[in-house]
């Protein structure tokens, strides 16, 4: 695999920010250096030591053993107490420093553009860098684990690497050639297997659709009515099958390759014990002889490890370099005005806009205008753009051509803060999360005053039930993250809402499409609440239901070509256009009844 | 210990081949670990006793054979389980999917087998679960075979020695359990600071919430939660990190002092016969090796068996959902052959388990074929309830849905399903191409019929504009190709799939929520003609859609409070009808315009 990023610059950052965000670390990953490049040498002379005792002092022999064994445990028990205890806690630190990495993560993306966020693409180019503070053996915490050891592995390899060469240099020369061998089979086999990843994940996509299909609850009602179950546990069987013949194939593949290295291993065994037995025939002491073996094979195993781990940083390099240039990316678009006005107008001037990377234009041209203090209905058939209209006044979304003027000044001279600030929307989909009823209103963790937290609730009819918890306004909300959060009904949730919109107390209040599914009686009483909310501020009500019209100045219509037809309700009805027909076609019913009724 | 044969048992009918080779595996690393033990001393001892050069060469051959030999054969099981473990698990994934459409449908809307299913899908596919269960416990078995064979060598010596490292071994699992309890105990800790960590890491970057942050400026309270968590999580590991690498600290240098020991004791009995037969110092390195690695295979063997123990936890939701009973599958029950004359339900009264208030309570009403039939109620009356009574997806408590004069569940359940058709507000469509969703059938769908129904929905024109027209794959998620419908596109789809259904019962919950009014309007006006004779039960928030059917169903409070034709039920100002239909009217009145709405109301 290429690599298509310098790891040392990558490196130098990585280094720079981990320490900046915990100076403790070096601290601990210095004290480890030490310890861990001296501890497998232990090992090493262990046998050189003792059976050189034996080999050599014959008279007090038995008595010098014991006193040195007991020297060496006692050095050698300090040292692996405190390699292993400062292992542990590096890595329990550098999984601080992927937090703090992951805190920052979360800012970027809580603040970019809101373009980005329904932008498909986006997503797919940064994933890599947005999963790279995920885990803790991948991206940002692996790199940081392997280059917290590397620094002890590199110091005591070189060590074992010189003493080696007292043996002999052809022993060093075939270790070497061992392990670049090992290394290029592995490189292979990943280079196979990333020619084979697209392959791999079209596959595995297909097994996951069905793996999906079969576990997701929400198939089973039309998999029984229809009667789907043979056919899916066919079509299953047969992708599971098609994924096992790739990696069937990328396993084959490390096989063959596996033999370069046997053959290598082969080599380098036949060297060193070959030389080993050749010095021993010729007069070697078998206490060397032992330490040369142990030395042989530690520094074997040690080289493949900082192969591998070199490889490895290499490799998650990528994702912490990827995360870096993510975070560096400009993606904030915004003006330079903070100051949020009291009243607010706005006006379309010829706006084209399509959403990036697609090819309809959802308005072509468009000009319109919502004038202060003005209540506007928006309604019109699903497609007809009608949320999109209200991202894009609430700014989420940058006009493709053509202009948005907030009060006569173009929308993109604002700074995001100040427009966010202009506008109490309930969105469509508007979200109650897992935070106290309280913070749900004021969007803080800070403590706000309770009497306007109240007097929103009150507004829109919650205040009783905010009372009658025992926590009152600190009462949870939701039970994922707190087994004692309450739920609400679909129609106080959206009260709930529409309090978070109130207690902004913004020029403007946006309500998109609410009702949906909601029962009659629900349905009037948040048209009520909402009627509340707009007094004596800019208010745009959007809704595919032309029931909600009523209350508001002016009703503009929608269709797939922008605004069809604007003016009051009576002025719509009069003209006997779209409007007129929708009506009559949703309300024919109802007024059949009427007629007969009365 | 139970758990574990069972498990194996499980495994072993999956692929008992590859049980065979991974326990192969398992033995032929515990040769090696034992020859690389045995054939050193014979090496040494020639070494410093007779130098003959033949047995020179065939010890220091013998040496390297066993290391190359053995290579070739793991590299060769390699080739084999690597591709054979991920089909292991998929396979067990998908028999979790062959018993979850054999179940009963309620298990599938009971939360607690929804996070049993969660857990057992995670257990399997993210832990890995099942691989490494089987992995684990044949290394423990692998790892307690070396430890004998190594027994076995170091009794030569006599007791000594062998009681000196039973001593060790109990250190070093005394230290290793206390490990493992600590890790144990931070990870109970902190489940739920993780669960809210992952809750409000998710909203951070997820898209759902995007908006509301931008626009609310909740990214601050957002985040502050998340290093909040996040923080605390640290200061736990950090703990209990510190307290583990302590224990391994521990275990070290207790193998340290095997080491030191054996050469200090073995060493002084190749020095003197003092404490016993001379030895040799080849004998000497055989035994420093057999109890160095004693010492570090008797704290693998511990690992392992944690480890099984967790594998094995981690599977048990696995197993006690693919024992839960399979209710769908009994044929034994009365063919029905259709089509359904009458649908009555007598005294049927049914509660959510684990619910503690009945849904529907004592209901009774009947049904004639042929008849439409709307289902009116503010939202939790109980209408899609009733409906997943008739489909069969919920048993009632008390009383018995009848269909042509016999309680539904003496029907064989295939036979009594065919004669059912829906589509639910939550339906869904496949990855199939669009021919397919309508007729679900992969060969042999009536083209025509599969056409003339997308035509009657209004949905062909679009279709046709497609490059592959209605052979097109649906969704993006099987095929990169697929297309995307918007919700109400889809929608008619779905009423589309309904209708193709040859059943003579069709029921259509919500079926038209995602339409635009004037699309409603079509579908509702050209029902009758949809659903052609069948029998048919209609559920809509829209009043509207009422007026057509031959009768309307009042649930209110779990009972029924009416059963009538729309314009009896509107005499009554009084009910409950009257207040929903008129609370959509009241938004829908024409002040000059009433004689096109009556000849509207006309239309059909």
């Amino acid at each position: 695999m290429t690599t298509n990023y310098k790891v040392i610059p990558m490196l130098k950052r990585f280094i720079k920010e981990a320490t900046a965000a915990n100076r403790g670390q070096v601290k601990r990953i210095f004290f480890y250096t030490v310890f861990a490049t001296i501890y497998p040498f232990m090992a090493v002379i262990l046998p050189k030591i003792a059976i050189g005792i034996i080999e050599v002092e014959k008279e007090e022999a038995a008595r010098t053993l014991v006193y040195a064994m007991s020297a060496y445990f006692v050095v050698a028990a300090l040292l692996t107490f405190f390699t292993k205890t400062l292992n542990q806690t590096i890595q329990a630190e550098n999984m601080r420093i992927r937090l703090i990495f992951l805190g920052r993560l979360c800012n970027k993306i809580q603040t970019m553009d809101y373009q980005y966020v329904e932008d498909a693409t986006f997503y797919e180019k940064n994933l890599k860098a947005m999963n790279a503070c995920n885990d803790n053996e991948h991206g940002m915490e692996g790199v940081g684990r392997k280059i917290s050891l590397l620094p002890a592995e590199i110091l005591s390899c070189v060590g074992m690497m010189v003493y080696t060469c007292f043996l002999s240099p052809f022993v060093l020369l075939a270790i070497i050639l061992h392990v670049a061998v090992t290394m290029w089979v592995s490189k292979n086999t990943h280079d196979f297997q990333y020619s084979k990843k697209e392959e791999l994940t079209k596959a595995e996509r297909k097994r996951d659709y069905y793996k999906g299909t079969t576990n997701d609850f929400t198939f089973g009602k039309d998999i029984r009515i229809f009667d789907l179950r043979e056919r899916i546990l066919i079509n299953y069987r047969n992708e599971i099958e098609s994924v096992t013949e790739i990696n069937r194939k990328i396993a084959n593949r490390e096989f063959v390759n596996g033999f370069a290295a046997l053959l290598t291993l082969f080599l380098t065994n036949v060297v060193m014990y070959g030389i080993l037995i050749y010095k021993a025939y010729n007069g070697l002491s078998i206490s060397s002889f032992t330490m040369y073996t142990t030395l042989i094979i530690s520094l074997m195993t040690n080289m493949l490890r900082i192969g591998e781990d070199l490889a490895f940083v290499r490799n998650e390099g990528q994702y912490v370099d990827d995360f870096f240039k993510f975070l560096d990316e400009k993606l904030i678009e915004e003006g330079e005005i903070t100051e949020v006005p009291e009243k607010v107008e706005i006006v379309f001037d010829h706006v084209t806009f399509r959403y990036p990377n697609t090819e309809k234009d959802i308005f072509k041209d468009f000009c319109f205008t919502i004038h202060a203090g003005e209540r506007l209905a928006v309604v019109g058939v699903n497609g007809a753009g009608k949320s999109t209209f209200v991202k894009l006044i609430c700014g989420l979304f940058a006009p493709t051509k053509g202009h948005i003027y907030i009060n006569g000044i173009d929308i993109s001279r604002y700074s995001k803060k100040c427009l966010y600030s202009m506008f109490g929307t309930v969105f469509q989909d508007f979200n109650i999360l897992a935070f106290t009823i309280e913070e749900n209103v004021t969007c803080t963790a800070e403590k706000e005053d309770e009497t306007s937290v109240y007097e929103a609730l009150e507004s829109v009819g919650l205040r009783e039930k905010v009372l009658n918890f025992e926590q009152g306004l600190n009462q949870m909300m939701l039970k994922v993250v707190d087994e004692n959060g309450t739920d609400f009904s679909g129609g106080e949730r959206q009260k709930l809402a529409i309090a978070r919109a109130l207690y902004k107390n913004a020029p403007m209040v946006i309500m998109d499409e609410p009702t949906a599914a909601l029962d009659a009686l629900a349905e009037t009483e948040i048209y009520e609440g909402f009627s509340k909310l707009v007094e004596g501020k800019t208010a745009l009500y959007v809704s595919h239901r032309l029931a909600s019209t009523k209350f508001c100045d002016k009703i503009a219509l929608f269709d797939n070509e922008g605004v069809k037809e604007y003016g009051t309700h009576e002025e719509l009805m009069e003209k006997k256009g779209l409007y007129y027909d929708m009506f009559v076609v949703q309300g024919k019913y109802y007024q059949t009844q009427e007629e007969q009724t009365a | 210990m139970k758990n574990i044969l069972i498990f194996l048992k499980m495994a072993w009918k999956t692929s008992p081949a590859y049980i065979l080779v991974v326990i192969l595996s398992a033995l032929i690393s515990s040769a090696q670990i034992i020859l690389n033990i045995i054939l050193p001393k014979l090496l040494i001892d020639e070494l410093i006793g007779e130098k003959a050069v033949a047995r020179l060469i065939l010890f220091g051959s013998a040496i390297v054979w066993n290391n190359v030999l053995v290579k070739l054969l793991q590299n060769v099981i390699k080739r084999y389980t690597d591709a054979k473990k991920k089909w292991l698990s998929d396979t067990m994934v998908w028999q979790l999917g062959e018993k979850i459409m054999n179940l009963e449908y309620s298990y599938l809307e009971n939360p607690y087998y929804l996070d049993l299913k969660e857990r057992a899908v995670f257990a399997i596919h993210n832990q890995n679960a099942i691989v490494g269960f089987v992995t684990t416990l044949v290394n423990a078995l692998s790892g307690i075979l070396t430890l004998v064979g190594l027994v076995a060598i170091m009794a030569t010596l006599g007791p000594i020695l062998l009681i000196t490292i039973v001593i060790a071994s109990m250190l070093i699992l005394f230290c290793y359990k206390s490990s493992s309890t600590r890790i144990v105990k931070t990870m109970a800790e902190i489940i739920p600071i993780n669960r809210r960590f992952g809750y409000y890491f998710d909203i951070a970057l997820g898209k759902q919430v995007q908006k509301e942050i931008r626009l609310y400026e909740m990214e601050h309270m957002i985040t502050g939660r998340i290093l909040e968590d996040a923080s605390a999580t640290c200061d736990e590991f950090y703990a209990a990190y510190r307290d583990i690498g302590m224990g391994i600290g521990a275990m070290g240098a207790v193998c340290e002092f095997v080491s030191a020991f054996t050469y200090a004791y073995v060493g002084i009995r190749t020095i003197t016969d003092f404490l016993g037969k001379k030895l040799s110092l080849g004998s000497l390195g055989m035994y420093v090796s057999s109890a160095v690695t004693f010492a570090d295979t008797i704290s693998t063997v511990g690992s392992e068996i944690v480890n099984l123990m967790q594998q094995a936890s981690y599977l048990e939701p696995y197993e006690e959902f693919m024992s839960l009973e399979e209710e769908t599958k009994s044929d034994d029950g009365v063919i029905f052959e259709g089509p359904v004359e009458t649908v009555e339900f007598r005294k049927v009264t049914f509660t959510y388990p684990k619910a503690e208030k009945s849904v529907l309570n004592n209901i009774s009403f009947e049904i004639k074929r042929g008849q439409k039939i709307s289902i009116v109620g503010l939202n939790g009356a109980g209408k899609s309830t009733l409906v997943k009574l008739i489909c069969r997806m919920y048993k009632p408590d008390s009383g018995e849905i009848l269909i042509n004069g016999r309680n539904i569940l003496e029907y064989d359940y295939h036979s009594y399903m065919e004669e059912i058709s829906a589509i639910f507000q939550d339906y869904r469509l496949f990855n199939f191409t669009i021919e397919e969703n309508v007729s679900c059938k992969s060969v042999g769908s009536d083209v025509q019929r599969v056409g003339k129904l997308l035509e009657e929905v209004g949905i062909a024109e679009k279709i046709k504009e497609l490059p592959h027209g209605i052979k097109s794959q649906f969704g993006k998620e099987y095929d990169e190709d697929g297309i995307e419908l918007s919700g109400g596109q889809g929608q008619k789809i779905a009423i589309a799939r309904a209708l193709y259904k040859d059943a003579s019962m069709v029921i259509l919950d919500e079926p038209a929520s995602a339409l635009d009014p004037i699309a409603e309007a079509e579908i509702y006006e050209k029902f009758n003609s949809l659903v052609e004779d069948k029998t048919a039960i209609y559920i809509s928030h829209r009043m509207s859609s009422s007026v057509f059917c031959d009768k309307i169903l009042i649930i209110d409070g779990g009972t029924i409070s009416d059963f009538d034709t729309h314009d009896n039920l509107m005499k009554k100002t009084d009910s409950l009808y009257y207040k929903l239909f008129m609370s959509q009217a009241e938004n829908y009145k024409l002040d000059d315009a009433s004689d096109t709405i009556k000849n509207a109301s006309y239309l059909f």
